[in-house]
């Protein structure tokens, strides 16, 4: 435990900026409702006047919505830097000699650079979410009067489907989290081509060869942002009954172990 | 387990080049061993083979176990230094302490404190502002506080001044050296390490040339500084190299018989750093 703690804190240490991707953000979104005229697009003309009152919880629904949208946003871009990045620094600084000379396995390293992009960053993706839902709303209701639907116990709801949400997106895109730290374990320089170029040339390949495009319509749904199907009840399974989900888990499991040896064994020379 | 190391017949080859051929060795536990050999000749692949950082051919036991399969459980008794300036830019002073702590149980944090007390280096310095030297000194703080079974060093000094040398090699045999750990140094500076040594191997081409301990060293091999009118009758011993030095002509000898060669001039036991050079050079 201690040492998975370290892990984590060392990953911290060396990218000081990390963490603090979505709460930026969410800064600039509550800027926005406090000095504009609560005024994002996706929001302005419902939360204005009549629509408050008529529809509030459609109102703040598209508000949330949109506020989660774009912290997630920042959240996935900043969880692709890292995963590409975060075998190849190492690497690049030869300090994974420094790393390796310690009681740390290689498995652990890993694992712990995994749990750091996907789940720490969408850890903190979410609370912060939710913390910005409730901050606007307050916002918003000290400005325009607040309906009363009992907000916060709809505040609430909403911050249980960010939590479940984010941990269905974790999963969906556990398989890409893990090939694009492979791509970072195995790649000399620029690990974003070698993350790129083998499902393009995949794609490519079928469509010359076969003249179709199953690959290509699989990555396309795999990587398709899939905000429809998520849970929003505690009795929808959600993306949770999809088996190319639990499929896509099988496969990260299985890039993790060949990450792991790639680790072990790259540049041994 | 009597041996800590024993290599046989260890291989290791990169494409065409042959790094190692069929190296065979043994150390013993509580040994200051130095490895000695040009760029390139193959002593950095060893102690990667040893370090369990690169496959390899052969034999090969470390503190019991294969250093290649088991390297995790091995690094919690092993400590080393690979290359120097392989600590990362941002990393703090502190917060390579707190690492090390974290995830070594044989690290010694008020050890390596005490070791940096002596240095320049403060705590919340990063790695990125020091000198190539102050990196050393970190580095070297943070091994000499692990208590470790088996110490591995690769130019442990390079890039430190004089005086931080001595203190360091001072601390290594004062402080750390028990007759408990063995420590595995290579370097440049022979004649640094010369009387620190408990044994040395010369390494070449991938081949030991020497392994043997220091203080066999004196049976197995003679220096004579002939006298001017001897050098005829010395070179008919077969000398292995010879060399000039102040007008006095220098031979080295392997298994001469010591009374005969007294007879020709002063006979003494040559230093590692001579008997390398002389071995790496033969009869120039």
């Amino acid at each position: 435990m201690k040492t998975w703690a370290m892990l984590i804190r060392r990953e911290l240490w060396e990218r000081r900026g990390l963490w603090l991707g979505a709460p930026i953000a969410a800064l600039f979104l509550i800027a926005l409702s406090l000095f504009g005229r609560v005024g994002w697009k996706v929001g302005r003309e419902r939360m204005e006047d009549h629509a408050l009152w008529e529809a509030p919880s459609v109102a703040y629904g598209a508000v949330w919505g949109g506020v989660s949208l774009i912290i997630v946003i920042v959240t996935m871009m900043m969880m692709i830097g890292y995963l590409l990045d975060a075998l190849h620094a190492e690497r690049k600084d030869r300090s994974i000699l420094f790393w390796r000379s310690l009681p740390v396995t290689d498995r652990d390293t890993v694992l712990a650079k995994f749990a750091v992009g996907m789940l720490v960053l969408p850890l903190i993706s979410a609370a912060t979410i939710v913390i910005t839902h409730a901050v606007i709303t307050g916002a918003v209701s000290a400005r325009y009067g607040s309906p009363d639907i009992g907000l916060w116990r709809y505040w609430w709801r909403a911050a249980w489907a960010v939590f479940t949400g984010t941990s269905q997106l974790v999963l969906w895109y556990a398989p890409v989290g893990s090939w694009l730290l492979l791509a970072s374990a195995w790649a000399r320089r620029a690990p974003f081509l070698y993350a790129l170029v083998p499902p393009f040339a995949l794609i490519v390949g079928e469509s010359m060869l076969f003249g179709s495009r199953v690959v290509r319509d699989y990555f396309t749904a795999r990587l398709d942002f899939p905000a429809g199907r998520l849970m929003h009840r505690e009795t929808d399974g959600g993306l949770l009954t999809d088996p190319q989900l639990w499929l896509g888990v099988g496969i990260a499991a299985v890039l993790l172990t060949i990450t792991i040896r790639v680790r072990r064994y790259r540049d041994e020379a | 387990m009597s041996a800590l190391i024993s290599a046989r017949g260890l291989r290791k080859q990169y494409g065409k080049h042959i790094a190692l051929d069929g190296v065979s060795f043994e150390i013993p536990p509580g040994r200051i061993v130095g490895l000695i050999g040009r760029n390139g000749a193959g002593k950095t692949t060893t102690l990667k083979a040893i370090l369990g950082l690169t496959p390899f051919d052969g034999e090969l036991q470390v503190l019991g176990v294969n250093p290649s399969r088991q390297r995790d459980a091995l690094m919690r008794d092993v400590s080393f230094i690979a290359d120097t300036a392989v600590l990362p830019k941002w990393l703090r002073v502190r917060n390579a302490l707190d690492y090390v702590e974290g995830v070594h149980p044989a690290f010694e944090r008020a050890r390596a404190e005490e070791f940096l007390r002596g240095t320049e280096l403060r705590l919340d310095s990063r790695v990125r502002h020091l000198s190539k030297g102050m990196v050393t000194q970190l580095q070297l703080a943070l091994v000499l506080a692990i208590k470790a079974k088996l110490l591995v060093l690769d130019e442990p000094t390079l890039g430190l001044d004089l005086l931080y040398r001595r203190k360091f090699y001072d601390t290594l045999l004062n402080d750390y050296m028990d007759n408990q750990r063995t420590i595995l140094v290579t370097t440049h500076q022979v004649e640094e390490i010369e009387n620190l040594l408990t044994d040395v191997m010369f390494i070449e081409h991938g081949k030991l040339l020497l392994d043997s301990p220091v203080d066999e060293l004196g049976e197995r091999y003679q220096q004579l500084i002939a006298n001017a009118d001897a050098t005829q009758a010395a070179r008919a011993l077969q000398p292995f190299h010879e060399r000039s030095v102040f007008g006095r002509t220098v031979f080295f000898y392997e298994g001469a018989d010591a009374a005969q060669l007294a007879t020709l001039g002063e006979v003494r036991t040559p230093g590692i750093a001579d008997l390398f050079v002389a071995r790496m050079q033969g009869i120039a």
